[in-house]
């Protein structure tokens, strides 16, 4: 808290200062901006008076937000770290034989969403099915090991019993309770009780009072495979009421899901229970790990709506299913090359670097990729990369007006205007149809007075993207016209006229509104649920220090599990 | 398939005393010529509306015709309660939930908004909602819907709380989808099998319990039985000292590994004819992914009736996805969406419902007279749930000729009143069946012939979930009716339709 406590303090004044001048500079009715603008503004930002570690604004006028006044749901493991938690907690080679038979069961699909994630708490909760489907895998994951428990038994008991192939029931019978707590503690994250160790024993001393002791240990396996214990990350922290903490274990447990999708591992464990645990440090070790990227990439996937190629027909002509697992992966390296590492979002929506493979080298215009960054001269950051395009382009089509649509709403966070029910949809675009070019073809929506309140707001967006097909591939012409990028738009109370695509994605990856959309969306994801009115100090902050502090990627995350957001909830009165 | 007399009879004469009341009743009722309480609901659910009036009767009250797309229902017409004009109002209470489609499937069963447009304990009360703040539509709804609250209230013995079905117009769906229209409480949607053939093996799977297999399966369930039992035990120490909206969380999943454990004790039945195929626990749609709706839905429509003639659950669902790009298996529609895919901007089933125009011939899918494909392609639905009245008809259930259908209340419903402009407003429902004391062919018109889509009805579609609890006199926690399904405290949501 200390790090983003002091960051705020700092950043609230300077953003006061860089307001104030924006308000004189950028005053719609004095000037009208371009985006050449948008480099000069970010160069105040940039190089201000005011940096991450800049001096000589005091810190006491403006108090620092607690960062957390809400509720933190109760989380369900996703299947991903349902699995993930299946490699931790058995040694390797049958750790990745049992995710090779998981089959449970997967977030629901998101198609008629528009924002929120799958890892959300309200997205994770058990139906009927689901609850049955868990059962079932985790029945069948314990006939795996016990058909594997020559294998399986000497890599899983303590090494204390001397368990080996061939073990007699007898030697199995007397390591069990040994095993629980062994076992149980990996499983759930945290040491079992006395009490808890009699319990689960019981039932195997029930099962084994009928059936032979391998078969009760598979019992017992079913049971730890569907116990609430390892589903669920239950947080109880210390204090009976108001914003308490959680305790250092639970502080490692979000900490590990967070930023590896899965549970922390023994090191993570032991390290919670030292008096110097640093939730900081150990959250620096874990963004060095590749599974980092991997949660990064899930983030933007979902924020994006990327993920919706995930739906695509595996017979898809347009898009074959070598290229549709490519470009879902795209986000994926972005993030590994452009958030962490000394990354930064800014970096991610305006890079011109992207990972080109031999799948997506053609959507790149390239000869060829290997996977490696690549300067791509007409893109300008994932906002320009075929993952996204491709994902927005529904039935083999871009759509500008979905496009741009879009971008207001999911990439902004800004409200759209209610479209009245009843309203002619068509018949303003009746004489347009067969026009060369969308530009032409959508001009009606914004010259009739009916259509043009809403139509202004996101046309120039999508039409500036007319630039990329609907497989993300730079075109200049559609219909043998040369497409017209050009555009005005109003953005955070100010207006912008562009005259390319890769401008108008500079003014999107240098605006307010995406930074403060970010961080609106990154909280979410932290906490699995959207973010609090009361929440909203907090995460602006966030937005501030990601703007204008240039920070990294990196430093974020770590500021953020350093805060009360982070390592506190609020218990609901009883 | 014959049928097969095994545990699933002895377990109907077992429970006999339990079960033998409600179905007299019924039967003496029936043979009286008066309505009874049905034993069961099953919801049809589709999206993106209709062509209103091509779908509403041409006149209200008893004298009444069908037009184009309900027309597939005159068979059943006396038994019929056609419903048109209802507002979903609960949507106007959060301006997030005003453009498109988000909220829209999701409100119109559970009668409230999703559980993001609530603030404080998000309690599902009037005074919770936000009117307007981003990403409130989102999350799923917050609360239970009609079916699942039917379902609890009419349960019985029945060994599977409600038996889900789903046709996918997708070649490449998956087997188990989420409902987007049903949900078991606050954003926990409803499992919807999509794969006939696992969908066959969940409802009608029989336990060979002869010789040695039977001592093989006794361990085997003993073995999980003790699991669960453990489990169940798990949950209640896990909750103790969580908040209470995390303890009510993990209490819904202990009900429902309660559930399975009841579910272990599986039935066998009569079980439809057809090519259902062996489920595989890992493969996708195969054999099913070249097949159309209406190939999928001869399959799933059989299979529905007789899990529900079989007794197997208080409600049944059936469920169309996919309101994108649809393969109906109907010439007309299918020849429409493949020219328009093809063409150069994007055209298909759900541009067709918006109104979009071809840009192959320039026809446009809204105004007058509307394109024979839209219409074709609404009245699939209707034909759909006429395939299943017919298929309830068909299957004899208790004495005197009576038919499942005698016994069910089968509801149709969408998202949409008129489909092009994701309109909330002036919905239609179909219910079917058993009414218990609703009057049936007849047509309730909630806003009158003229009514426009900026007028308001004088009706709620939330009404009309009153209106199902009454068939089904369903009970609130005091014992009285259930008059006000929903969001709590929203006064046009109270009281059902003057249709008694």
């Amino acid at each position: 808290m200390a790090t983003l406590g002091l960051t705020v303090r700092r950043l609230s004044w300077a953003l006061l200062l860089l307001t104030a001048c924006q308000g004189r500079i950028l005053d719609p009715a004095v000037a009208r901006p371009t985006a050449a603008d948008a480099g000069a503004q970010q160069a105040v930002g940039d190089g201000g008076a005011v940096g991450r570690d800049g001096g000589g604004i005091a810190d006491a006028e403006v108090p620092p937000p607690r960062g957390v006044v809400a509720v933190v749901p109760i989380r369900r493991l996703s299947a991903t770290q349902f699995h993930n938690t299946l490699r931790s907690v058995f040694p390797a080679p049958l750790g990745d034989a049992l995710v090779a038979r998981s089959t449970f069961p997967a977030a629901g699909a998101r198609a008629g969403q528009v924002s929120g994630f799958s890892s959300d708490a309200d997205n994770t909760t058990v139906s009927t099915a689901d609850a049955a489907a868990i059962e079932d895998n985790a029945e069948q994951l314990a006939d795996y090991l016990f058909a594997q428990a020559e294998v399986a038994l000497p890599l899983l008991m303590p090494a204390s019993c001397g368990v080996a192939a061939g073990a007699s029931d007898a030697t199995l019978d007397a390591c069990m309770p040994s095993f629980i707590g062994l076992f149980g503690a990996r499983a759930w994250r945290r040491p079992l009780s006395t009490t808890e160790v009699t319990r689960v024993h019981a039932m195997y001393t029930r099962v084994r009072a009928e059936q032979p002791a391998r078969e009760a240990w598979s019992a017992l396996m079913q049971y730890f495979l569907a116990s609430p214990d390892l589903l669920y990350r239950p947080e109880r922290g210390v204090g009976t009421q108001g914003v308490v903490a959680l305790t250092p274990l639970e502080v490692a447990t979000r900490l590990a899901f967070l930023i590896t999708d899965g549970p922390p591992s023994e090191a993570l464990m032991a390290a919670a229970q030292r008096p110097d645990f640093s939730p900081a440090a150990e959250a620096r070790q874990l963004l060095a790990s590749p599974a980092a990227a991997e949660v990064f990439g899930r983030f933007l996937r979902e924020w994006l709506r990327v993920d919706l190629l995930e739906a695509l027909d595996d017979q898809s002509a347009t898009v074959p299913p070598a290229v549709r697992d490519a470009l879902l992966r795209e986000l994926t390296d972005l993030s590994r090359t452009q958030l962490l590492g000394g990354g930064s979002l800014r970096a991610l929506f305006l890079t011109d670097r992207f990972p080109v493979t031999p799948s997506t080298a053609p959507l790149y215009g390239q000869p060829g990729g290997d996977g490696s960054d690549v300067v791509v001269s007409d893109r300008r950051g994932v906002l320009s990369s075929p993952a996204f395009l491709t994902a927005h382009a529904p039935a083999g089509h871009q759509v500008p007006i979905l496009r741009g649509a879009f971008l207001r709403k999911q990439v902004l966070c800004q409200t759209l205007a209610t479209l009245p029910a009843g309203v002619d949809l068509e018949g303003p675009l009746s004489g347009a149809r067969n026009l060369p070019t969308a530009r032409q073809r959508l001009e009606p929506t914004t010259t009739r007075n009916d259509c043009r309140g809403c139509h202004t707001q996101f046309n120039p967006l999508g039409l500036a993207l007319e630039n990329y097909d609907a497989l993300g591939r730079f075109r200049a012409t559609e219909n043998g016209v040369a497409i017209d990028a050009s555009g005005e738009l109003e953005l955070g109370g100010e207006r912008w006229s562009f005259a390319t695509a890769d401008e108008l994605l500079r003014v999107l990856g240098d605006s307010r509104l995406l930074t403060d959309c970010a961080a609106e969306r990154w909280f979410h994801f932290v906490l699995g649920r959207p973010v609090q009115p009361s929440e909203r100090p907090f995460v602006d902050a966030l937005a501030v220090a990601s703007r204008d502090t240039g920070a990294t990627a990196e430093q974020l995350v770590v500021d953020l599990v350093q805060s009360e957001a982070f390592t506190h909830f609020l218990r609901e009165q009883p | 398939m014959t049928m097969s007399t095994t545990r699933r009879r002895f377990l109907r004469g077992a429970g006999g005393a339990m079960l033998a009341l409600p179905w007299l009743e019924a039967t003496h009722a029936r043979a009286q010529g008066m309505s009874a309480t049905p034993r069961r609901l099953i919801m049809v659910s589709y999206p993106m509306g209709f062509v209103r009036d091509e779908w509403r009767p041409t006149a209200t009250g008893s004298s009444f015709t069908f037009p184009f797309i309900t027309a597939p229902l005159e068979p059943f017409k006396a038994r019929t309660l056609i419903i048109s004009n209802v507002d979903n109002k609960v949507v106007s209470l959060n301006a997030q939930h005003h453009f498109g489609h988000p909220g829209k499937k999701e409100s119109v069963l559970t009668g409230t908004l999703m559980r993001a447009a609530f603030s404080g304990d998000r309690s599902n009360t009037l005074g919770n909602v936000i009117a307007d703040q981003a990403g409130s539509d989102v999350g799923g709804p917050n609360s239970e819907s009609i079916c699942s609250r039917v379902g609890r209230a009419i349960r019985g013995g029945r060994p599977f709380g409600s038996i889900d079905v789903g046709v996918s117009g997708e070649a490449n769906e998956l087997s188990e989808v989420r409902s987007d229209f049903c949900f078991e409480a606050a954003t926990t949607p409803v499992g919807v099998q999509c794969n006939p053939a696992r969908a066959f093996a969940r409802a009608f799977a029989n336990v060979d319990m002869s010789g040695g297999a039977q001592e093989a399966e006794r361990r085997r369930l003993f073995r999980k039985k003790s699991a669960l039992d453990l489990v169940r035990d798990s949950f209640r120490e896990l909750r103790a000292g969580l908040n209470g909206s995390d303890q009510r969380r993990l209490d819904e999943h202990a009900a429902r590994v309660r559930q399975i454990e009841i579910d272990i004790v599986r039935a066998s039945c009569t079980a439809p004819m057809g090519n259902y195929g062996t489920p595989s626990p890992t493969a996708s749609y195969q054999p099913f992914r070249q097949l159309s709706m209406r190939e999928r839905g001869a399959l799933m429509i059989p299979l529905l009736a007789h899990a529900m003639a079989c007794d197997l659950a208080p409600v049944g669902r059936l469920e169309f996805f996919d309101q994108q790009n649809p393969y109906f298996g109907l010439p007309v529609v299918d020849a429409a969406r493949n020219a328009w895919r093809t063409a150069a901007t994007p055209n298909d089933w759900h541009g067709m419902v918006h109104g979009d125009a071809s840009p192959v011939d320039g026809v446009r899918t809204r105004g007058a007279p509307p394109a024979a494909f839209l219409l074709e392609g609404y009245r699939f639905f209707v034909q759909q749930l006429a395939d299943l009245l017919g298929a309830l008809a068909a299957l004899p259930e208790g004495p005197d000729g009576q038919t499942a259908l005698d016994h069910s209340l089968v509801v149709l419903s969408s998202d949409f009143g008129n489909g092009d402009g994701h309109s909330s407003r002036k919905l239609g429902f179909v219910l079917a069946g058993q009414l218990n004391g609703a009057r049936t062919g007849y047509h309730f018109d909630g806003a009158g012939r003229n009514a426009d889509f900026y007028t308001d009805s004088a009706y709620s579609s939330t009404q009309v979930l009153n209106t199902i609890a009454r068939i089904f006199d369903v009970r609130d926690g005091a014992g009285a009716p259930l008059t006000s399904f929903g969001l709590e405290g929203y006064a046009p949501g109270v009281g059902t339709l003057p249709v008694f």
